[in-house]
């Protein structure tokens, strides 16, 4: 019964498309499944697979919860047996290598799975090792934080803050160069801890620093305007052009690289975002951009911006965060991406020219302090594209924050099985 | 970018999944008296149960109005504006006007069963 979903498909009630194309889809996370259900629901004979080694599901936009101590871990542990149709073929594996010349894909088990079409969505790699004296183990001892990549990392990141809350001192909030999941989570980080010490009355024990390899706190030119005012009001102090390049735990000295030369700063909290990439299998492979700021940047995937196309090779597409495009790195985008994917897949089967279009949507709630949030929502030209009108992007309100937390949730399941 | 009426139904559904089953259980229970009462004797004393009815969903309304800052791990100083105010009193009114149709059928039958 629960297999139809609410009123299933009432509203699209599409002939499905006959087909024997053999459809590998590579990453089993939001965007993964919420295309393995939309393609398997849109066709009929086909074959799709689906590659991924990980078999818990993470939900990933919790995490900023957990880490600050709103959630617990187990909140945003699911399995992706849960949300993956029966009619999908599951190959427990890494994807080793993507041989598109070959139309196929070899696992790390060596197992070589030929493919007509192929979708990449294996998410993006945080590169831990990009930060000199920085490993995943150190998260949550001497002052480490670090939000990204598991509710493990998240949950000694909360220890580590309410250790930091308790005796106040010097925190360093980072943000690294180029593309990262969720470009907010550095922020609202930031923002989280600052807001629960002055709950807590320990504000005058602590100061703030975000160190910013950039010259921006955020890619929207008005929400970068109004957080440029918003941080130095809250005691915040910004370092523009600060890159943190290593960091030596024992001493709790971080370094920086900038214009003037190497900078080192001591902290008692720390909140490293290390640089983020594709997979090696994606950078290495003659799918992923092969100059250009996304070659750069993370060798992100290359699509077209647009269709979300491979360019070179057009029996592939992309989705997720592996995807080399301006913005773009949130599970509000998948939602957006999914679909486009979907119609320019059926219209390749179908030998057309696919319509679907990514206009650059994304979006999350930009979290301020514990129960106030922004609704941020944008699009390729930085232009803010509200899904509710009634809302401002521009205010600070409960509202949004209710949405995080207690909303969203379903709202990426229902991604997740490709109804929404 | 808009949100579809599929959408917004899917996002619904999904979040009430995790209460399916208290769920199904309340709507079995609310049937079994709306049967018991179709079958029972006449006349109903409907009026009789809509006063005791009111009482309750309005107590559910004070309730959601009052918790609903704290279950969300907020407090109402986080509320601002219309907005935030307008969405509270809408979500209050909407429990309150939920709980007293529920209950309705079930104060009619706690009134004839005290006949
Ligand atoms: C702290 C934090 C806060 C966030 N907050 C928000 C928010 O508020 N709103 C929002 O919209 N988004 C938010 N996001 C971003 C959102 O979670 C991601 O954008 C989204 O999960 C991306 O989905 P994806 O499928 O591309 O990648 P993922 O969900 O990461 O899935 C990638 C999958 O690919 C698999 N994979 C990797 N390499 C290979 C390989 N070689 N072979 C096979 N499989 C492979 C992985 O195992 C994984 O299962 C947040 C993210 C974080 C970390």
């Amino acid at each position: 019964m629960w297999a139809l979903g609410p009123l299933a498909g009432w509203d699209r009630a599409e002939a499905r498309l006959k087909t024997s194309a053999r459809i590998v889809i590579a990453g089993a996370g939001a965007a993964g499944i919420a295309l393995a259900n939309r393609l398997s629901r849109a066709l009929e004979g086909a074959s799709i697979t689906i590659v991924d080694a990980r078999e818990r599901h993470l939900y990933q936009p919790g995490l900023t919860l957990v880490a600050n101590g709103y959630w617990s871990s187990e909140k945003v542990i699911d399995r992706n047996e849960r949300f993956l149709p029966s009619t999908v073929r599951w190959v427990k594996a890494a994807v080793a290598e993507f041989d598109p010349d070959a139309n196929r894909i070899v696992t790390e088990q060596g197992e070589a799975i030929p493919y007509d079409f192929l979708c990449v969505a294996t998410g993006l790699k945080v590169d831990y090792a990009s930060v000199e004296g920085m490993e995943a183990g150190l998260i949550g001892r001497n002052g480490i934080a670090c939000v990204y990549d598991n509710p493990e990392h998240a949950g000694r990141s909360w220890e580590a803050i309410r250790a930091f809350a308790e005796k106040g001192g010097k925190a360093i909030f980072t943000r690294p160069p180029g593309g990262i999941k969720c470009a907010g989570a550095p922020l609202k980080m930031a923002m989280l801890v600052e807001d629960r010490l002055r709950r807590e009355g320990a504000r005058d024990r602590a100061h703030f620093h975000y160190a910013v390899a950039g010259k921006g706190l955020f890619s929207q030119p008005e929400i970068n305007e109004f957080l440029k005012k918003h941080f130095p009001e809250r005691g915040i102090d910004i370092h523009w052009e600060h890159r943190l390049v290593a960091i030596d735990p024992a001493r709790k000295i971080a370094s920086f690289a900038t214009p003037a030369g190497r900078v080192e700063m001591d902290y008692d909290l720390i909140h490293v975002v290390p640089k983020m990439r594709a997979p090696d299998a994606l950078a290495n492979s003659p799918l992923a951009w092969q100059s250009g700021e996304f070659a750069d940047d993370g060798r992100w995937l290359e699509v077209d911006r647009h269709t979300l196309r491979h360019p070179r090779y057009p029996n592939v597409f992309g989705a997720g965060d592996c995807v080399g495009t301006p913005i773009g790195k949130t599970a509000a985008t998948v939602k957006a991406h999914v679909p486009v994917v979907v119609k320019n897949l059926l219209a390749a089967i179908a030998d057309r020219e696919g319509e679907g279009r990514f206009n650059g949507y994304t979006s999350y709630p930009l979290l301020i302090g514990r129960g106030r949030a922004i609704l941020v929502e944008f699009d390729y030209e930085l232009k803010m594209v509200p899904s509710f009108s009634f809302i401002s992007p521009y205010e600070i309100h409960w509202l949004p924050w209710v949405m995080k937390e207690k909303l969203l949730h379903g709202a990426y399941e229902a991604v997740l099985r490709g109804r929404a | 970018m808009n949100m579809s009426l599929s959408s917004l139904f899917a996002i619904l559904f999904e979040n009430l999944r995790p209460f399916f089953w208290p769920l199904a259980v309340l709507l079995l229970l609310e049937l079994a008296v709306l049967i018991r009462l179709w079958m029972g004797p006449r006349p109903l004393p409907l009026r009789r149960g809509l006063a005791l009815a009111l009482p309750i969903g309005a107590l559910a309304a004070i309730a959601v109005f009052a918790l609903a800052p704290a279950i969300t791990q907020a407090d109402f100083g986080a509320l601002s504006g219309w907005l935030d105010w307008g969405f509270l009193m809408m979500m209050a009114l909407g429990a309150g006007v939920l709980v007293m149709f529920l209950a309705w059928p079930w104060a009619v039958w706690w009134r004839l069963a005290r006949a």
